[in-house]
């Protein structure tokens, strides 16, 4: 995977060895200055192309600017940042169904302004079986409906709701926050 | 837990706060669902795009004529917490130039740009999780949103993974910034130990003689792999 064995000065070799994690920052304003490349996916072979468009939005329903919208599926990852308007727009191709799992996108969400790490959900599509997902069924039928895009006439549509009454489901993993107590 | 991981949103100290840093309405306030890691797992090639080029990593070369500015060395190792090396870690960064001046349409800065100074840079980690870069010292610069507070030097980093929960965002600053506790983004960090973790050090090694300061700055990863095993 990403990582070797520990070979270089300062390596830890057990758990009470742990390094403290260098503390996270927020993006600040003028992210898109660094991490301007903006990847698509690009249908091959078979692979239908969609694209995924809505606004992420506060806890007012207002649109959130200079904002990072990642999506990754088996077949790639794309960015989009969101402008004034808070509109993202994702070109990719629809995903492919795992053991398991339903067709969905992994998609990150971070504001340049607050956050110091990405908010984390699965978009899901409409017009796939949803119901076997293994993800899907360990939420509340209310958590699930955040989580569920619109067909629309030229793709799906999904607003991601920072905040509020009809915030988005976000997601974490186990340990995700043990390290950085 | 300390405010500043809790766990997306920065929450600033006393007087830094403005009224429209009311962070009630922008980030999350429900709990985090946790699931098991197999089922958010992202273990696509995120960098297979946009690769960076040998040379993406010299912010002093990216024009025609030499940037205005201290000309620097920063270079460092990133690693999990469990002192791992992470390889193939795309590492983009972005910064002001010497003038405190971003090339970025919503920098309100009245200072002057550098025709040969873009200020964005981008790099693969080697095996054993090191990048380098060369660029200029930056500018400090106002905070926007509060112009008694300052920006002290620093340079933005964003690591991204194979895997885009991978995602990491931090900031280097420099030693001996006298900005440094003006800063109201490093003040978002209430422990002193863990803002000294973003300070770099100087670094002769690194540095090339009579053309480049040295720094160097490590990155230790934290939350991101959830045992070792896992890997
Ligand atoms: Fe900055």
């Amino acid at each position: 995977m990403t990582t070797t064995a520990g070979d270089r000065d300062g390596a830890a070799t057990a758990s009470s060895d742990r390094l403290v994690p260098t503390p996270r920052t927020i993006l600040g304003p003028y992210f898109t200055l660094g991490m301007h490349v903006r990847p698509t996916l690009q249908p091959a072979g078979h692979q239908v192309p969609i694209t995924v468009s809505g606004r992420v939005l506060n806890a007012l329903g207002e649109p959130v600017m200079m904002t990072m919208v990642e999506t990754s599926q088996p077949e790639g990852w794309t960015r989009y940042f969101t402008g004034l308007d808070g509109a993202y727009v994702i070109t990719t191709v629809k995903p492919q169904a795992t053991p398991g799992r339903a067709p969905h996108l992994l998609l990150l969400v971070m504001s340049g302004n607050f956050m110091i790490r990405p908010a984390v959900t699965c978009l899901y599509f409409p017009d796939e079986d949803n119901d076997t997902d293994e993800l899907l069924q360990q939420l509340s039928p209310e958590q699930r409906a955040t989580m569920l895009a619109r067909r629309t006439d030229i793709g799906y549509e999904f607003d991601i709701h920072l905040a509020g009454d009809s915030e988005t489901t976000f997601l974490g993993w186990p340990g995700l926050l043990d390290d950085e107590e | 837990m300390r405010a500043y991981t809790e766990p997306w949103w920065v929450q600033l100290p006393e007087g830094f706060s403005t009224p429209e840093f009311d962070t009630e309405i922008w980030t999350p306030r429900k709990p985090l669902v946790i699931v098991p890691s197999r089922l958010i797992d992202s273990s696509a090639p995120v960098y297979g795009y946009g690769t960076p080029g040998p040379t993406d990593n010299d912010l002093l070369s990216q024009h025609d004529g030499v940037p205005m500015g201290e000309h620097i060395t920063v270079h460092g190792r990133v690693t999990d917490s469990w002192g791992r090396p992470v390889r193939d870690m795309l590492v983009e960064i972005w910064q002001a130039n010497a003038a405190g001046k971003y090339v970025h349409d919503h920098d309100p800065t009245p200072k002057p740009h550098d025709p040969h100074f873009t200020g964005a840079g981008r790099t693969l980690t080697n095996a054993h999780g090191e990048y380098t870069f060369k660029t200029i010292k930056p500018g400090a610069y106002p905070w926007w949103r509060d112009p008694e507070a300052w920006r002290a030097q620093h340079i933005h980093f964003g690591l991204t993974g194979r895997g885009l929960t991978e995602r990491y965002v931090t900031q280097m600053q420099f030693p001996g910034d006298p900005l440094l506790s003006r800063d109201p983004v490093v003040s978002t960090i209430p422990d002193a130990k863990a803002r000294e973790r973003l300070v770099a050090e100087l670094d002769w090694e690194a540095a090339i003689p009579g053309i480049t300061v040295g720094y160097r700055f490590d990155i230790v990863l934290g939350g991101v792999h959830a045992t070792p095993a896992e890997h």
